[in-house]
């Protein structure tokens, strides 16, 4: 396994959205209320969001695929794009979630108690047409949710994520979804290197990018052999689920040369003080650039209105740098994506089109709007 | 002095403290507002009788006391940051204090938040190896990032009303302080264009913060600068290298909180607590040389020092004496551009603030066409070494042809080199221009580019290796 070059800290905040559980708060279409898990709860969780004892700096595989119980919080997602053999194109987001609920460990010595919760979401849709979710989330006790790490497999009743044994030279992750609205069963492979942000930060992080994807998928009834590409993060650390004082507008960017970007843009509520973005780029090379604040400009280009809660989302943007070496319009695959039942927010598939390099690249990506 | 909070190792960075780098003609209020003028002098500078104070009134005030009115919410704090290191955390602190890293401070406000402020440490207290030096400059901060980034990014943290007040009070003078104190080479020091753009968003008569600049604004690429050790300061009757920092060493060290204070009922709650600082850090020693010494070649080495450089530098010892002697930058021949800066008819706008300002009161400024002598109380632990931090070792002090053109500091102060005095660092071979990318362009130190140049001082030259190894054993003792 190669590593891929350090990030530093200042896109920690790219981070933590990135593959944070945002995506898991909601459900695009058919909502099914959360039982449990409420806004006071994740308030209640984020007054301990202080790890209580470092991560080590160095990521070690395949043991930092699992849970970081020292972390408050944690996120592992694969976004991808994917292929039947027919030619339709159907975006993939699958999420799993972990929030711990206390401060410490649970004292109480009872298979019912649990300090944790799981949370799990999937959808697949196509362009302009319905998606298709997943959605289910239990407390760890009697081992309806959790990670397994002798066997790698964190999972939620019966969907799950199994990471490969941390053969040097090849990442591979199997998702599993047996049931409910879309199962699906695609395995995930790649011998690309693994990008890593700064370890000193209280956030951590780690991609995978150009993932091969491969499996079925099953919509309406219709059982589907599926090929493609995807990205796979993993994000642990005092995440801030609830944003605060903040909009937050991330984008995860797969173009056709092979390389990804990950950028966030942060601006207060209040409308008060100026957008600051942070990014990076992870090269075709595997190598990895920071994009600074001042390196990138996330200009939003058009706008879709929710009429459910009148939020005006920026659904439309433009992504440049001053010197236009990386110039992407971005467009979402169907701008009615809102979600309000836990936290209202946008989130989905988006397609890119533009230059890299002064060379044609398109594109597959994802992107949330958070804090509206 | 200065101050910059900037956790060395967290996304957050939150300026602080700040170097006074004016220069202005005063007397005790007694001065009219607008008359200003450089000192044209070099030479000797005389003493000026300090207002006494504790020190160990002072120390506590450093540790304990929060000086700098605003700052990050504890509660978005605690939950966007780590758990500080051991080696991070100072045992005399106060029970409030004792928990946070030691360049941050707990401050508890009138409406009952409490705050994060930074505090002098952040730039003046460094490691030598495993050891936290109170006192010795850090070199090793990190000026390059866009200091606003982490400011507004801390929001995401902060959840109620009260605590978002006093986060955006504080980010939003962050957002406007962060273009004039972004540097294009780790380790290099801002403060003194940081300082010209605080001056600039603050009425000097009220103190009164301004988001709009009241005056025009400083460049945006700072001159680097090297923190000096504050054990300097018992015997320098100047503060800075310029020697613009005459007068009251307390109340020119008060420009640390310009950041926050924003009245003059404020300012002088902090001068009470300066007066017992300055005379702490007066009281201050430079720490004994943690190796061994060969006393003999030592011994030769000082007959040479005081033979060939006490007349600048002064002796040591017993009988220990320190001249005070500024020398123009072309007789010294260091890189001239902060000289020339200080003393510009284009820098009086920041003359003139200070001189109307509540810092001026008992202070002045004469910022001179050249460079003090420093003592070299402690020298050998203060790489890199010249006002701009621009040679990396002793050895390159005393023989202007050991000074690498493009260099590369270590990312922590972890390896000393005890032949050369100074911490192992890399030649690259090449400058920014060819750098690799922007991230080993932060790190290439580029002794061509300007501001940044090593030239001068090549008093050492005519020594032969022999005889610099024995100054540098000498330069050991003190």
């Amino acid at each position: 396994m190669k590593r891929g070059t350090k990030l530093p800290l200042l896109l920690l905040l790219l981070v933590f959205l990135a593959g944070t559980g945002y995506y898991m708060l909601q459900t695009p279409q058919h909502p099914t209320k959360p039982q449990g898990i409420t806004i006071d709860s994740i308030l209640a969780s984020e007054q301990s969001l202080r790890p209580a004892v470092p991560s080590p700096e160095k990521l070690r595989f395949p043991l930092d695929h699992g849970v970081h119980a020292e972390s408050s919080g944690e996120t592992w997602r694969l976004i991808g794009k994917l292929k039947t053999e027919t030619g339709k194109h159907l975006a993939l987001e699958a999420t799993f979630v972990r929030l711990k609920l206390t401060a410490g460990q649970s004292e109480r010595q009872s298979a019912w108690t649990a300090g944790q919760v799981f949370l799990f979401s999937c959808r697949i849709m196509a362009a302009g047409a319905k998606p298709y979710s997943d959605r289910h989330q239990s407390r760890e006790a009697l081992g309806l949710a959790g990670y397994d790490s002798q066997n790698r497999k964190l999972w939620v009743y019966t969907r799950q994520m199994v990471f490969g044994d941390g053969n040097p030279d090849q990442f591979a992750i199997k998702l599993d979804v047996p049931d409910g609205t879309c199962p699906l069963s695609l395995e995930f492979f790649t011998s690309h290197s693994v990008a890593t942000p700064s370890s000193a930060a209280p956030i951590r992080y780690y991609a995978l990018n150009r993932m091969d994807a491969r499996g079925w998928v099953e919509i309406a009834g219709h059982k589907l052999s599926v090929s493609g590409q995807a990205y796979f993060d993993h994000t642990w650390g005092p995440l801030p689920a609830t944003g605060g004082q903040l909009v937050r507008n991330n984008f995860v960017l797969q173009l056709s040369d092979g390389s990804a970007i990950a950028l966030s843009q942060s601006r207060r509520r209040d409308g008060s003080g100026k957008p600051v973005n942070s990014g990076f780029v992870i090269q075709p090379d595997d190598n990895t650039m920071t994009l600074e604040h001042d390196g990138i400009e996330i200009l939003s280009d058009a706008y879709w209105t929710s009429s459910e809660s009148g939020i005006r989302y920026p659904v439309e943007w433009i992504i440049r740098t001053p010197n236009r070496s990386i110039l992407l319009a971005v467009k979402p695959w169907d701008e009615r994506l809102e979600t309000t039942d836990l936290l209202t927010n946008w989130s989905g598939p988006i397609s890119i089109s533009g230059k890299l390099g002064g060379k044609p690249v398109t594109g597959f990506g994802q992107m949330q709007l958070t804090g509206y | 002095m200065i101050g910059f909070t900037m956790t060395a190792r967290s996304n957050l960075w939150i300026p602080g403290i700040l170097l006074l780098t004016t220069a202005l003609i005063t007397g005790c209020n007694q001065k009219a507002p607008d008359s200003v003028a450089h000192s044209l002098a070099v030479g000797p500078v005389p003493a000026t009788i300090q207002r006494p104070g504790n020190p160990a009134a002072g120390y506590d005030a450093l540790v304990n006391q929060s000086y700098i009115s605003c700052g990050m919410p504890y509660s978005a704090f605690i939950k966007a940051t780590g758990p500080p290191s051991p080696r991070q955390l100072l045992s005399s602190r106060d029970s409030r204090n004792r928990g946070l890293p030691y360049m941050l401070t707990i401050r508890d406000t009138d409406d009952g938040v409490r705050l994060v402020t930074s505090n002098c440490l952040s730039c003046h207290a460094g490691y030598f190896e495993d050891k936290l030096i109170i006192g010795l400059g850090n070199e090793f901060l990190d000026f390059t990032r866009d200091a606003s980034v982490g400011a507004e990014q801390l929001g995401a943290y902060v959840t109620s009303k009260k605590d978002a007040l006093e986060w955006k009070k504080w980010a939003d003078r962050i957002a406007t302080i962060a273009p004039y104190m972004r540097t294009d080479t780790l380790g290099v020091n801002p403060a003194v264009n940081l300082t010209f753009a605080l001056m600039a968003h603050r009425n000097p008569v009220s103190l009164k913060w301004s988001d709009k600049a009241l005056i025009k604004p400083p460049g945006r690429k700072p001159l680097p600068v090297s923190v000096p050790p504050w054990w300097r300061m018992k015997k320098k009757n100047a503060l800075f290298y310029n020697t613009e920092g005459r007068g009251d060493h307390a109340r020119i060290m008060m420009l640390a909180a310009t950041l926050c204070t924003d009245s003059i009922e404020e300012a002088r709650a902090i001068d009470r607590l300066a007066i017992d600082m300055r005379a702490y850090l007066a009281s201050l020693k430079a720490p004994k040389y943690p190796y061994p010494v060969d006393s003999k070649l030592a011994a030769k080495g000082r007959t040479l020092f005081e033979q060939n450089c006490s007349f600048c530098h002064g002796t040591y010892g017993n009988d220990a004496s320190y001249p005070n002697l500024v020398f123009h930058h072309e007789e010294v021949g260091t890189d001239a551009e902060l000289a020339r800066l200080l003393t510009s008819e284009e820098n009086l706008r920041f003359v003139r603030w200070f001189n109307r300002s509540f810092f001026g009161e008992n202070s002045r400024g004469e910022a001179a066409p050249g460079y003090i002598a420093p003592p070299l109380d402690g020298v050998w632990a203060t790489a890199p070494y010249f006002h701009n931090g621009s040679v990396p070792s002793m050895e390159g002090v005393l023989n202007s042809e050991a000074r690498p053109k493009y260099w590369i500091p270590p990312e922590n102060p972890d390896r000393f080199n005890q032949k050369t005095l100074g911490w192992y660092y890399t030649e690259p071979g090449y400058g920014k221009e060819s750098a690799v990318n922007r991230g080993e362009k932060k790190r290439i130190y580029d002794t061509t580019i300007s501001g940044y140049s090593n030239t001068g001082h090549r008093y050492g030259d005519r020594f032969d290796q022999q005889q610099r190894a024995t100054l540098i054993e000498y330069i050991k003792t003190l």
